[in-house]
């Protein structure tokens, strides 16, 4: 595979009917880095994400998965064949079936995988031993999991599925602080190990700079600032953003 | 009480016919989310297919290869119907996708039904058809072969569905089409099984459906969606065991209707169609996710 | 060409059917997926057709009587059906046309299936036309007042719309009655132009026919439905006409006869709708959702 960012995103837009929720994005997530995509709600971060795993439709712009265009391939596609994973905010996991079965679902895709990659996989065990909890849930229905419990799932089949580009929407989102500072730094280990890149969306500017090495911020579906994490983490308008102040405000 | 048994198995003798319509058509319905109103002309065109392959006023293929010819053609249809329509809709423009299925229905009924001069066609029989008499009940062959079909259809497709992969990835769909694209389930793949799986259950229901009425009407399909629709509801959409349960029932209800209708000196065939109609109502007002299903869960 | 130019009988049921149309418009805009217009439309014929052969009242008067009968009869399926939405009313709906259909067939006094007969010929193409304008700008003045944006917000959201203050039941029984009204009107309409009414034309293999129109029309405007209909009513008796002067054959069947009209019809719609999913006519945005909800 050539050198390159993980996923290479040029002049993006994602459109809803005559809402434009995107315009013209370009991201560029360096390999086997945690990106992070700040912004305040309804920004378009999330849509971002979802074009990048092909879940919604790209109305113009490309999306390039370790330097070959994916823009046209099928979600599925993406996923079993370039590895491209999303964990989404909310509904990530199957309710009806067991944490068993929802991982099971993870463990298909991460076979057919290997036979494609030849690494050393993230395991069954490997996903217990992070998440001891899903072990001891493992036939029960993912309905009857906490919030806490079901994000664990989520990442955990998502590793499972052997993953070259991790795409997180809002980590944080139901999951006690302290959890999610404990979460990465289990993950950051893993995500090495398996030269994973991530690129991640989150509400909460700091976590995210401090979860993430460089950030994109967005607002009102443009990108509006590029930096490393460490840089943002001081800006002031920044900190508007993460009040919730500036969704209002016309951008400079 | 030898009468009131014998309406009841005249009863589910119908009622296997609804189990097998309903089942395609409810397992669809949960994968998709959305309903394909033509699901119920499989029973015309298997009737047709009998009449104009097998029968001798049509190519007179004989039975066994009429018979055979339409399982395959079932499967053609629901490819076509999938790749050709099901697919191409957009899903958000829930009416529209919708009166595209009507669309369909209408093109097929009002096509076979010019083919065979809008008239009601007789079609050759699948087997010859005997009466056993047990106890003084008259039991035909034809019921037995109907509701074997019905439950071991009903239980192999409840295995598949629960206990092998692709029944899992089936449920998945189902539950969250968004969720299963994002974990490398094909789900235009998927609901494609899902159409052919109906199809399939769908024209032997038919075929059995003919054989019971020796006949081939281009517009069965008006009355069968009624009931299709009626135990779909009941049952909730996406309940298959749900489906056998309330099927059977509607057909053993509608028959007793008759029974009713015997002992209080009235014509009870007037009310047998309404029978389905209160219940979906009844069940619509009190239990929205009718008796059996729970919402987004096919099973 | 003769059969380009539209004849009295024509733009009668045309007029007649765009007044069903309307109604499926009004009903389906008002946040209902109604499949039982035919139904509406037939108990209207039937209603207007009793009263005429029984009491002899004045034309208008019949013609009141059938749009009665579909109001209280689509007020009626909106009560009893008031908590059951999309596709799953949609599918109740069907399945009530039908069984009205059948029960109606199973009614000896009503004459079965051969139909209510002896209805006296009363409809002229005046009627047809003065009812069809008078109920569209009815409709277009109605859509414009609160009950307009009350059906607007019910279709959109029912959740927020109740946060709003609208009752939902009110909206509803509004959208259903007055669809069922107008599809009544059109049902008299046709009953005093046939001189009969038959329970096969309130069956469900009537109702796509006013999808047709509907869709094809676009579903999002009145002009929609009156346009649709108007259009393909017409296309369907140009069909029907040019199949009575054909002499196509092909292995000796007669192709393109008037019973060709209907499987040309469907495929149209498909076509149609694969094609252009908002309607011909109609170029606005859409308010039905299946699920809502854009992501941040």
């Amino acid at each position: 595979m050539p050198d390159g960012p993980a996923v290479a995103v040029r002049g993006l837009d994602v459109a809803y009917g005559a809402i434009r929720a995107v315009q013209g994005v370009d991201i560029d997530a360096p390999r086997g880095q945690i990106t992070a995509l700040i912004g305040s709600n309804g920004a378009g971060k999330s849509s971002t994400l979802n074009a990048i795993a092909g879940l919604v439709p790209v109305a113009g712009g490309s999306v390039e998965i370790g330097g070959v265009d994916a823009t046209r391939l099928p979600a599925h596609v993406r996923v079993v064949e370039r590895g491209v994973v999303l964990i989404p905010e909310a509904r990530a996991a199957f309710l009806t079936m067991t944490v068993r079965e929802n991982l099971g679902l993870g463990m298909r895709v991460g076979r057919e995988r290997e036979a494609r990659a030849q690494k050393s996989a993230f395991t069954l065990a490997d996903a217990f031993h992070l998440f001891p909890v899903l072990e001891e849930r493992a036939d029960k229905r993912a309905q009857y999991l906490s919030g806490g419990e079901l994000k664990m799932l989520a990442i955990a089949r998502s590793l499972l599925m052997h993953p070259q580009v991790l795409l997180i929407d809002e980590p944080s989102m139901g999951l006690a602080p302290l959890l999610v500072r404990q979460i990465f730094a289990v993950l950051r280990g893993i995500l090495r190990e398996h030269d994973v890149s991530v690129l991640l969306v989150e509400q909460d500017t700091a976590v995210a700079l401090e979860l993430a090495s460089s950030a994109y911020v967005i607002e009102q579906g443009r990108i509006t600032t590029h930096a490393p994490a460490s840089k943002l983490r001081g800006d002031a308008r920044l900190k508007a953003a993460y009040l919730g102040a500036d969704a209002e405000e016309p951008s400079p | 009480m030898t009468e009131f048994l014998q309406y009841v198995i005249d009863g589910l003798g119908s009622g296997t016919l609804y189990v097998l319509v309903a089942i395609g058509f409810t397992l669809v319905f949960g994968v998709m989310g959305l309903m394909n109103v033509a699901h119920a002309d499989f029973y015309m065109l298997a009737a047709f297919g009998l009449f104009f392959l097998g029968g001798a006023e049509g190519l007179g293929w004989g039975v066994l290869a009429a018979t055979i010819s339409v399982l395959i053609g079932s499967l053609l249809v629901g490819f076509a119907m999938f790749h050709l329509i099901l697919k191409r809709l957009d899903k958000e423009i829930m009416i529209a996708f919708f009166v595209a299925t009507l669309g369909v229905s209408f093109f097929l009924e009002n096509l076979v039904a010019k083919l065979a001069d809008f008239r009601v066609r007789s079609v050759p029989a699948l087997f010859t058809t005997h009466t056993y008499v047990i106890e003084g009940l008259y039991i035909t062959n034809s019921v037995v072969v109907s509701l074997a079909a019905a439950l071991i259809i009903t239980f192999g497709l409840l295995a598949f569905l629960n206990y092998t992969e692709p029944g899992q990835l089936l449920r998945a769909v189902a539950e969250n089409a968004m969720l299963a694209k994002g974990v490398g389930i094909n789900t235009g793949g998927m609901t494609l099984l899902a159409v052919l799986i109906g199809s399939c259950i769908a024209v032997i229901g038919g075929l059995l459906y003919a054989n019971t009425t020796s006949t081939a009407d281009p517009f069965v399909a008006n009355t069968v969606s009624l009931k299709m629709f009626a135990v779909a509801i009941v049952a909730g959409i996406g309940s298959v065991g749900g489906a056998l349960v309330v099927g059977l029932f509607l057909g053993i209800a509608e028959s007793l209707t008759l029974w009713v209708g015997v002992r209080g000196g009235f014509d009870g065939s007037q009310w047998q169609n309404v029978i389905g109609l209160v219940l979906m109502v009844v069940v619509l007002m009190t239990r929205p996710h009718g008796l059996f299903g729970k919402s987004e869960r096919i099973g | 060409m003769d059969f380009f130019i539209p004849d009295s009988l024509t733009i009668t049921y045309a007029c007649a059917f765009s007044l069903v149309t309307l109604g499926l418009y009004v009903t389906i805009s008002s946040g209902q997926f109604s499949v039982a217009h035919a139904a509406l439309m037939g108990v209207g014929g039937y209603a207007a057709g009793i009263a005429t052969v029984n009491w002899s009242p004045p034309f208008p008067v019949a013609l009141l009587a059938g749009a009665a009968a579909g109001a209280l009869l689509g007020l009626a399926i909106a009560f009893v059906l008031q908590r059951t939405s999309g596709i799953l009313l949609a599918t109740v709906t069907i399945a009530l046309g039908q069984a009205i259909a059948l029960t109606i067939q199973n009614v000896p006094s009503l004459g079965g299936s051969q139909g209510y007969t002896g209805i006296p010929i009363r409809t002229t193409v005046w009627w047809a036309i003065a009812l069809t304008i008078v109920a569209f700008a009815l409709i277009l003045g109605l859509l414009r007042t609160r009950i307009g944006l009350e059906f607007l917000a019910v279709s959109h959201d029912e959740t927020v719309s109740k946060a709003l203050g609208i009752s939902i039941l009110a909206t509803r029984l509004w959208g259903f009655g007055l669809g069922g009204l107008l599809a009544g009107l059109g049902g008299g309409l046709i009953a005093h132009q046939n001189g009969l009414i038959q329970p096969s034309e309130l069956s469900f293999a009537q109702e796509p026919k006013f999808f047709i129109y509907l869709v094809i029309g676009g579903f999002t405007s009145p002009w929609g439905a009156l346009l649709g209909t108007l259009a393909m009513y017409y296309v369907q008796e140009v069909i029907l006409r040019f199949g009575e002067s054909s002499t196509l054959t092909i292995f000796g069947v007669h192709v393109l006869d008037y019973k060709d009209r209907f499987w040309i019809l469907g495929l149209l719609l498909i076509v149609v709708i694969l094609t252009r999913p908002r309607g011909v006519f109609v170029r606005r945005s859409l308010h039905w959702k299946r699920k809502g909800g854009t992501h941040g």
